[in-house]
């Protein structure tokens, strides 16, 4: 062969090794080797009704000194779920300013306990385990699980954790956890494209409520400033201690006494709440943190939503959400995800605080199709107030809520946190049991209703967030503002 | 005629799941490995079916096969339209997802008791009929789909877990890629590929089918017999993967530079044994709980050098990993937190546990056991790797100090060392700053 043939041989083996990729083997005809089955061509029907009713059983009592007991008993497993709620003491509430509040509440874990022999101790743990707080919108809680033969040793550290902080001296190491917390919760794009939109919709002040970040409100927070929003914060008539599993009334009642019968009440009552922040969007402003170079945009959605004060609308408006973007196959998941591939899928979150309600939809979209994408977003939500849903889909979300719930509490844990929840909300346990009668009293034309009372899809502030490849595009979405961001 | 075998338990670790009077495990003549495990504590059915193929089984050049195969399975199938199963497992209250590990996919779903038939019938079709509704419209929208999935989770923790798979395994490996290639590889997947993938993988002789919780299991054989006997495993080889344990040399030491997000990594991985029991995963979880506890202490409680410590247990088919993540302050210096690790490793390979320290250990496990009885879930997904999570709480009080001394002293060798830093420099996510591999 001359070698100028050889040559192209060679040309055209290296062309083939470095643009293909050596082949999989071929399937298997026919594709399906399972013979068809006609009495297996359809769906099995479910074997019993539905789980349509959620029964807690529980009772409650009160201590002289206003501190609420509440008790479900249940005996399957060895171990007792503890959770000390206290209402009014949410980050949207004002006590104190919300990374104050957090501050406090992990000087009441992590800043040393007075003990019964006057010493100062931490960490406090029984097995291993330690209290956890958590600050919600509308209440703060200390949780505690431990085994039924701990309950003893259990009740006194959650007792004594949220009784006698110690407050004195070598707070430092609880502000060092505080900033890194804050830092890692409010560094994120997610973090500043809610603050962005936020800001937008409500003014400062509440987006500083929402995300809180204030990193020098934790550095500079004296021992007494934290001592003294401890004290306006968590009183026992505004409290409840909540035990769930191995135990009934009467034992929680006699372990707790010793322990909480001291702590004097203030004759304090939960005050009315502020007014809910009414947004005042105009149009469509697009407020985008523009990156170097991103694969996917981020896009920030934040509609009104009922607070506690519109306890008719809750469940409704929960219901409307889980349609609109919530389930798997909720509308703008089965649009943007199923149909157009645009999106992995939404992650919405709904806050019912005592004077904020708050639907956000956090969501990835491709660079190319965000415009798009987002304008589908806001149809969706125009066309559910002005078109009911059907029966069919609010009969689908109705269960998905209910078994949600069912679930939610269907662990001590979760119903002791559940509990801390009601609580909060001043319902009492009988609203689970009614849930049922309630959902079946809802009607497509009452999504209708709060659709149209709470959506402002026309009217709205979002927080977008990739790189300049998006420019025209959004520009033909609304009013844009663009913003460096801060990190990547 | 029932299509059961006698029970054989492919698992070590599932040996005292038979002994238990409410458990048991069984195969079909097709090869379906079924365990079942009713618990009436609990008010759902936990059902997961787990093919023993993975991401690791993706071929040369074919990254991201095994993830597209798993999506592509929810798009339909001979009876069942786009969707159409998600929707109806939705409808009945319960929640249904499905991951790809390394070594397997599983495909998980919570059901109300109601609904059992419904999502074994559901898992038959996408066993048994997947494949009559993937076409190449399904396979584009899906490819587009995993490709914004991998791009939502690509942060700090998924590229530093990528570089950290390179360097423990080298490449090429099953279980390391390169960045770049993925997307590329996705993008070429044609609709034989997945259409031969899932011949391979998805089929009744490489599964393993799972129920927890609220079911009877004289009510749960039958059906199981009824819609999984009849489903024929293809002609075609069976996939099979069992990659190579990483090469052992020392210290393996990684400096990575990374271009988005604040902060500073120490990562430390050590290669262990895999546990052939139940009670030897409960030692290694142990030992997970113990460094977690120890390094916490020092390095975050006591001298703040630390923000956060992770320590996470990944079990592969030939050994385990034992993952260490200490996210750093500002000024802490790596190799001295990295001395405080390798001494709290140390320590715990060179002195047994007192008795006050093992009950007080043996307490923390026991009481995370009870806990995990209200996850049915969480235990089916134990169960189907090959875990007794049934019998935690017995192998949790059996606990014993020497076992846990042994297994400590797999720390006190070979180790993957990575520090994580953030670089401008960097021009694609993470890259490496500087390497000092003793195999090489």
């Amino acid at each position: 062969m001359p070698l100028s043939a050889r040559l192209v041989l060679v040309f055209v083996g290296l062309l083939t090794a470095c643009g293909s990729r050596p082949p999989l083997p071929a399937p298997e005809h026919p594709l399906v080797r399972t013979l068809e089955a006609p009495e297996l061509a359809k769906p099995p029907p479910l074997t019993a009704a539905d789980p349509e009713h959620i029964e807690v059983a529980s009772e409650s009592a009160k201590l002289p000194n206003g501190l609420t007991l509440l008790v479900a008993t249940q005996k399957h497993l060895p171990y007792v779920a503890l959770s000390f709620a206290t209402r009014g003491a949410g980050r949207f509430d004002g006590v104190c300013s919300p990374e104050l509040l957090r501050l406090t509440a992990r000087a009441v874990v992590e800043g040393g306990t007075i003990w019964t022999d006057g010493s100062v101790v931490e960490p406090l743990r029984v097995h291993g385990r330690g209290v956890d707080f958590e600050v919600a919108a509308d209440h703060t809680h200390f949780d505690l699980s431990v085994l039924r033969e701990s309950l003893p040793a259990g009740l006194t550290v959650l007792a004594r954790t949220v009784q006698k902080p110690s407050f004195s001296g070598g707070l430092d190491p609880v502000r060092v956890h505080e900033l890194d917390a804050l830092k890692s919760s409010s560094d994120g794009v997610d973090s500043q494209l809610v603050k962005l939109g936020a800001a937008g919709s409500y003014g400062d002040d509440f987006a500083a409520q929402l995300v809180p970040s204030k990193l020098d409100a934790v550095r500079e927070a004296s021992d007494a400033a934290i001592r003294r929003c401890y004290e306006e914060s968590i009183a026992p008539e505004t409290s409840a201690l909540i035990a769930v599993g191995d135990i009934t009334l009467a034992e929680l009642r006699e372990l707790a006494t010793p322990h909480f019968m001291s702590w004097p009440g203030t004759g304090r009552s939960l005050g009315a709440p502020a007014a809910a922040p009414e947004p005042t969007s105009n149009g469509l402003q697009v407020h985008w943190l523009v990156a170097g170079d991103s694969a996917q945009s981020r896009v920030v959605l934040l509609q009104p939503a009922p607070t506690q004060h519109q306890p008719d609308d809750e469940v409704p408006f929960a219901l409307l959400s889980e349609i609109a973007v919530g389930a798997t196959r909720s509308r703008s998941n089965n649009t943007l995800r199923h149909d157009r591939g645009v999106t992995y899928g939404l992650q919405p979150e709904l806050i019912h605080g005592r004077s904020v309600g708050l639907l956000l939809v956090k969501v990835s979209f491709e660079i190319n199709a965000t415009a798009d994408a987002i304008r589908s977003l806001l149809q969706t939500l125009e066309e559910l107030q002005n078109k009911p849903v059907s029966e069919t889909e609010l009969k689908d979300a109705k269960r998905r809520f209910l078994y949600r719930v069912a679930f939610r509490v269907g662990s001590h844990e979760g119903l002791a946190k559940y509990l801390g929840e009601l609580f909060s909300q001043g319902k009492d346990v009988s609203w689970l049991g009614q849930l049922e009668r309630s959902l079946a009293a809802i009607q497509p034309a009452d999504l209708q209703r709060v659709a149209k009372r709470y959506l402002r899809p026309g009217d709205t502030d979002l927080g977008v967030y990739g790189d300049w490849a998006m420019r025209n595009q959004l520009a033909f979405l609304g009013r844009v503002t663009t913003y460096r961001a801060a990190l990547e | 005629m029932l299509g059961l075998t006698k029970p054989a338990v492919t698992f070590a670790c599932l040996s005292l799941l038979t002994a238990a009077a409410h458990a048991e495990d069984f195969r079909l003549q097709n090869g379906l490995h079924v365990v079942l495990a009713p618990d009436p504590n609990v008010n759902n059915v936990a059902l997961v079916v787990s093919y023993e193929t993975g991401s690791g089984s993706d071929p040369a050049q074919y990254r991201g096969l095994a993830h597209l195969v798993e999506h592509l399975t929810f798009r339909g199938s001979r009876h069942l339209l786009d969707g159409q199963g998600t929707d109806m497992i939705e409808a009945t209250g319960g929640g249904s997802n499905a991951y790809t590990y390394p070594d397997r996919t599983m495909y998980v779903a919570v059901l109300p008791r109601a609904a059992l038939p419904l999502g074994l019938w559901i898992e038959r079709e996408r066993m048994a009929f997947a494949l009559d509704g993937i076409d190449q419209a399904a396979l584009e929208l899906e490819r587009k789909i995993v490709r914004n999935e991998v791009h939502q989770r690509a942060g700090l923790h998924w590229l530093l877990g990528m570089q950290r798979q390179r360097s423990l395994y080298g490449l090429p490996h099953p279980y390391a890629s390169e960045d770049a290639a993925y997307f590329d590889d996705v993008s070429a997947i044609s609709l034989p590929d997945v259409q031969w993938f899932f011949q391979s993988s998805h089929r009744p002789d490489n599964a393993t089918l799972v129920l927890v919780g609220a079911f009877a299991a004289d009510e749960a054989r039958p059906l199981i017999e009824r819609y999984f006997a009849p489903v024929r495993n293809p002609e075609l080889q069976r996939a099979s993967l069992h990659p190579p344990a990483p090469k052992q040399c020392g210290v393996h030491r990684v400096e990575l530079g990374h271009y988005f997000l604040q902060g500073r990594m120490l990562s430390v991985t050590w290669t262990l044994l895999p546990p052939s029991s139940a009670p030897e995963h409960m030692t290694l979880r142990a030992l997970q709980q113990l460094l977690d506890g120890r390094i916490s202490e020092q390095l975050v409680r006591g001298s703040f050098e630390a923000s956060s410590v992770s320590v996470r247990l990944d079990h592969r088919k030939t050994h385990s990993l034992l993952h260490l993540e200490v996210m750093l302050h500002d000024r802490t210096d790596f190799a001295r937190v990295e001395a405080r690790v390798t001494k709290v490793a140390s320590e715990l390979a060179a002195r047994a546990l007192s008795e006050a320290e093992l009950r007080s250990l043996r307490g923390e496990l026991v009481t995370q056991a009870v806990l995990a009885r209200e996850d049915p879930l969480e235990q089916a997904m134990a169960i189907a790797v090959g875990f007794d999570s049934i019998h935690d709480r017995e192998h949790a009080s059996a606990l014993d100090a020497p076992s846990l001394q042994r297994a400590a002293a797999q720390l006190t060798g070979h180790r993957l060392v990575v520090s994580a830093r953030p670089s401008q420099a960097v021009s694609h996510g993470t890259d490496i700053l500087a390497e000092d591999n003793p195999c090489r």
